[in-house]
């Protein structure tokens, strides 16, 4: 039943959408006072529509929630056993259900908009609506004739199939719903231009819809770093994007996006843009509708994209209609256009600046789709089919993104084209100071490969002359008020927010540029086999691998392998990279292990054992300074955030919004950094050998209390072991022999008894005749500073301190025996 | 379908038609105005006598008034009185 | 310098600084186009199925390729030690129509699988084994041609078999 009531609410919703359009069309043609009730009625209508969506959304979730496996969408996706946040997440898992979300946030925020517009809005609302109405009804039709959620199944399966394993990250939970965000709330920039045209009021259809396009802008890029740190985290592959197509599709629209965010602030200012933003929004939305077609008609090639399916053909005649008419429109108005537009001045000034950046933004978005286009594009002009790699991308945009961080360098001081350079003069020494500080400070720290050391001159150019901004204007604020330094940086943040937060956001493509050229730039990437007990080194660092373990959990089967890593010879931490079987869908799936620093991360993928398990293969990544990729992401969010931030009457809703930012930004950080990457605290870990042996107190059996360091001098014997453990006991013996040989000759044995008890300890004792001394590590105090993960582990300590040899595992007399003599020579 | 998901969505669609259809309805005027605009309307039939709304009537000639009971009658001052705070 | 020279003439002219926007607006359109262009004659592989591959003989020498097939299960050979990986790809149209006509890419990647005679290359790929290398899975190879005749392959990426019909990004190997 929950599947047909969704069923119908759809269908309803198809039909209130068709009566919208309808509706605003007779309100927008009839005189005013019969007008006016058919636009109310168009309003209504629209806001029903949100409500009749959001019911529909609510259905599939409940089934969801409820095992409905009736329902195919819900038996495909989901299973009794996965966890309820999981099951929430599944909603948007495939295509059909993903298509829903969409267009429930298509048509709640086309009633926001409409219903709630702002008075530089109101006129263009009608039209708006007309718009919309029609947008939100093709996709409920796509969703509700070819790609329907609610299908049911002829037999209702016991059991699902459960959530693709790739799927249960943060990051993959939120990444869908922001990047819809992002698609549908272009739409809204769009259907006003659309009516600013025809209606012919094209000079305030900018301020009208500011807060959507930021709004717009703001879900892309939080949906775009999800999805890169999502990558990063799951696809074990080191890197987080991969410039497929799909990914491609994301970033399209974004970069168009972000292009209007500027020529509109232009255009607010009245240095005109028009025709520029005219274009910028129609290609924007036409980049969401290409978006959805690259990912769900699998018409273009990639890994990423749902398999071919019947939308395509439908996608591209939506495209073409929308390109087609919205041209047609903007040509119909040309005349509308050249009289709203203003004259430009010298290419140095603020206009000159924000021309280059549109039409850098432009070309990038223009290399990218050629280059995700590049296989049909190639066959058709030449006949052989070419594609465009990693390198096509990086070797095209990479110049582009160069460009644009220079001019973001520039913009804190622009003016008019004579006050620019003359502030150039101004601050040439700081600004020359500052890039030669990052570029030195790369080089220094091991970054010396040269294209690399001009991106770090650009990016400490930008850097400077940004932070600057926030220097002076608190300088500046505080000579005026007097104020503590952090105060006047909340005020000037809390008065300025469109401007501050585009400095804030600024500082964060700075940063993220810093990471990628780091991680593109400085690649690093091995293979190595280790067996148990052994480590190798890779880099400065080094891996010691202690076991492999196996595990059963849930629904699906984990093996780990635990590996110490030591950094320059200090022991850093313990990894835990593992590969998960899952039983319901024989999928395997790879969970790297990751140590984050500044200068790099340490990225370590397990990928293969040997039978026994004693042997192991990993994949070892360094990525270079990528934390500065996802700082800067999180500066970013900050700053469009800030910009966000509404100011309006009611102090207590601004408060609110505060809170609610602010929460959203620490999850972001939380996906960011906090979900656990496999890191293992072992305390201070397992000595290396040539290391201080770390020293402790024990209190054996027969009441002495004896410790490491009172033993120097002599050659001490550290035996961790337990009565339960069958291969110390057999050791035993052959340690008792060894103990009895070497007894007069400066060497000490000590038993540590690793979580055992009193009795069993004793009793083992005597049956093997053990005569050194021997106590119980209580609370695994001992263990954890030799970093002990099972047992029986022998260290042999020379009379220095210094530990000389390491065995894990049983040992046998002779291998003991020759080791004393070693050390005793 | 069954027979449940078909009621839910009748419901559903009328509750969503009257909210839809709401603008159109300007029909909700004074119901009072619209009567005595009615009345107004109405073609004079016979001239029209005044009549008090409380005018006691005569009594039928033949019937003597029917006996009182031994409980204290209202007088035609306090009923005339009471008929119009009662209006 | 272009720079200096804008300075110096700034007169507020209006048609004068047009043309600047236009000139300079047309150089930064000609140095991505040419960057484009010259990626594309460099970088950018050879796209092909395994026929295609086949055909071009020597001149695929030396070259980078894409080439796309369909996984042969029973021929993976997985050292973990290694690690090392080979398998046999075989023969799949390219052409998106010609996959919708002969009945979906599930459908034709099985077919492909089944069919005796279908252009079949070996790939090696020294890396870990993707966990999404299976039969009838649509893989992506980036690599090299060998004189040997086999690929060598530096990317894999692999596309899931029919059981899934979602978003399920594959495991790329670099």
């Amino acid at each position: 039943m929950v599947g047909n009531i969704g069923t119908l609410l759809t269908g309803l919703a198809l039909a209130v959408a068709l009566y919208a359009a309808y509706a605003a069309w007779r309100g927008i043609h009839l005189p005013a006072a019969q007008g006016r009730d058919w636009l109310q009625s168009a309003q209504r209508a629209t806001n029903a529509l949100a409500a009749l969506l959001g019911a529909a959304l609510l259905m599939l979730l409940l089934a969801f929630l409820t095992n409905h496996f009736e329902i195919s969408y819900v038996a495909q996706h989901s299973s009794t056993v996965i966890p309820i946040y999981l099951k929430i997440s599944a909603v948007w898992a495939g295509q059909e259900g993903s298509l829903l979300l969409w267009c429930f946030l298509q048509a709640l925020f086309a009633a926001l908009a409409t219903g709630r517009a702002s008075e530089h809005a109101r006129p263009l609302v009608p039209w708006a609506t007309f718009f919309l109405a029609l947008v939100t009804a093709f996709f409920v039709a796509v969703t509700l004739f070819l790609s329907s959620p609610f299908t049911l199944l002829a037999q209702v399966p016991l059991e699902g199939r459960g959530l693709n394993p790739l799927l249960r990250h943060p990051g993959m939970i939120f990444h869908p719903p922001a990047l819809y965000v992002g698609y549908v709330g272009l739409a809204i920039p769009f259907a006003f231009a659309l009516a600013a045209l025809v209606t012919r009021q094209i000079k305030e259809w900018t301020t009208a819809i500011r807060t959507w396009t930021l709004i717009a802008w703001l879900g892309l890029g939080l949906g775009l770093l999800l999805g890169m740190r999502w990558a990063y985290d799951v696809l074990g592959w080191g890197g987080y994007w991969g410039w497929d197509p799909v990914e491609n599709a994301g970033l399209l629209p974004w970069l168009t996006a972000t292009a209007l965010l500027h020529g509109a602030v232009m255009q607010e200012e009245k240095r005109g843009f028009h025709v520029w933003n005219m274009f910028l929004v129609i290609f924007s939305f036409a980049l969401v509708l290409f978006g959805t077609f690259a990912t769900r008609s699998g018409m273009i090639q990639s890994v990423h994209a749902y398999t071919a399916s019947n939308l395509g053909g439908y996608f591209l005649t939506a495209i073409a209609v929308t390109l087609v008419g919205s041209l047609g429109l903007l040509y119909a108005r040309r005349a509308a256009l050249k009289t709203a537009s203003a004259h430009m001045e010298s290419l140095l000034s603020r206009d000159g600046m924000f021309f280059v950046t549109l039409v850098l933004f432009l070309m990038l978005t223009v290399s990218v789709l050629i280059g995700s286009l590049l296989p049909t594009l190639t066959e058709a002009l030449s006949g052989q089919r070419f594609e465009a790699g990693p390198e096509w991308f990086d070797r095209v945009t990479g110049p582009q993104f160069a460009a644009l961080v220079f001019v973001i360098g520039l913009c804190p001081l622009l003016g008019r084209a004579a006050a620019t350079l003359k502030r150039l003069q101004q601050v040439r020494w700081i600004v020359i100071g500052g890039a030669v500080a990052v570029t030195v400070g790369a080089a220094l720290a091991g970054f010396t490969d040269a294209l690399s050391l001009i991106g770090f001159a650009l990016i400490g150019f930008a850097a400077t002359t940004t932070l600057a901004e926030f220097v002076e204007g608190v300088s500046t604020r505080r000579k005026r008020t007097g104020e503590a330094p952090l105060n006047a940086l909340w005020r000037l943040l809390r008065l300025q927010r469109r401007k501050y937060g585009g400095y804030l956001v600024h500082f964060g493509v700075i940063l993220m540029a810093l990471g990628i050229i780091g991680t593109r730039m400085y690649p690093f990437e091995t293979q190595t086999t280790v067996s148990a007990g052994q480590s190798t080194a890779v880099g400065k660092y080094t891996l010691l691998f202690e076991e492999l373990k196996r595990d059963f959990v849930d629904d699906y089967t984990t093996t780990w392998a635990t590996v110490s890593i030591y950094r320059n010879g200090v022991y850093l931490t313990a990894l835990q990279p593992r590969l998960n079987t899952y039983t319901g869908t024989d999928q395997t799936v790879t969970v790297p292990a990751l140590q984050p620093g500044l200068r790099e991360d340490l990225y370590l993928i397990l990928s293969g054992w040997s039978d026994d398990g004693a042997a192991v293969t990993f994949k070892v990544v360094i990525n270079a300074l990528v934390n500065f990729l996802w700082l800067g992401g999180l500066i970013f969010l900050a700053g469009g955030a800030l910009a966000l931030w509404p100011q309006m009457e009611h102090k207590t809703w601004n408060t609110v919004a505060l809170v609610v930012g602010l929460a959203l930004l620490v999850g972001a950080g939380w996906a960011m950094w906090g979900i656990p990457h496999g890191a293992v605290d072992y305390g201070s870990g397992r000595p290396l050998i040539g290391q201080a042996a770390p020293d402790f107190r024990l209190s054996t059996l027969d009441g002495q209390a004896i410790s490491l360091a009172s033993l120097r001098g002599q050659v001490a014997v550290v035996n961790f072991w337990a009565s339960w453990c069958p291969s110390c006991v057999d050791e035993m013996p052959d340690l008792q022999s060894v103990w009895t040989a070497y007894q007069g000759k400066g060497v000490t044995f000590l038993g540590v008894a690793y979580r055992d008890e009193e009795a069993a300890v004793r009793s083992a004792l005597a049956q093997y005749g053990t005569t050194y001394p021997v106590g119980l590590d209580t609370g695994d105090r001992i263990a954890k500073q030799y970093g002990i993960t099972g047992t029986p582990e022998t260290f042999v300590i020379a009379p220095d301190g210094r530990v000389v040899y390491i065995h894990i595992g049983p040992l046998t007399g002779e291998a003991l025996a020759a080791q004393l003599d070693a050390v005793l020579k | 379908m069954s027979l449940g998901a078909i009621f839910v969505g009748i419901a559903v669609a009328s509750i969503v038609a009257v909210y839809i259809a709401q603008p159109f309805r300007h029909t909700t005027t004074n119901p009072d105005a619209l009567i005595e605009a009615w009345i107004a309307k109405l073609p004079p039939a016979s001239p029209p006598t005044p009549t008090l709304p409380n005018s006691p009537t005569p009594p039928p000639p033949h019937s003597p008034p029917p006996p009182l009971l031994h409980f204290p009658s209202p007088t035609p001052k306090s009923i005339s009185a009471r008929n119009v705070g009662g209006e | 310098m272009l720079v200096i020279h804008l300075n110096v003439t700034f007169r507020g002219e209006g048609m004068q600084n047009k043309t600047t926007f236009i000139v300079a607006g047309l150089l930064i359109v000609a140095a991505v186009i040419y960057l484009i262009i010259s990626s594309t004659g460099s970088t950018a592989q050879y796209f092909v199925t395994v026929a295609e591959l086949q055909a071009l003989g020597d001149e695929a020498l030396n070259r980078n390729i894409t080439v796309s097939g369909a996984v042969l299960g029973d021929t993976i050979v997985y050292d973990a030690m290694g690690p090392h990986v080979t398998f046999t790809i075989v023969q799949v149209p390219a052409d998106p129509k010609e996959v919708e006509r002969l009945g979906g890419l599930a459908q034709v990647l099985h077919d492909a699988v089944q069919n005796p005679t279908g252009p079949r290359l070996e790939v090696i790929y020294d890396s870990v084994k993707p966990d999404l290398l299976q039969n009838e899975a649509q893989a992506i190879v980036r690599g090299k041609m060998g004189a040997d005749g086999r690929f060598y392959a530096d990317e894999l990426l692999l596309k899931c078999p029919s059981r899934y019909e979602e978003d399920v990004p594959a495991q790329a190997g670099d």
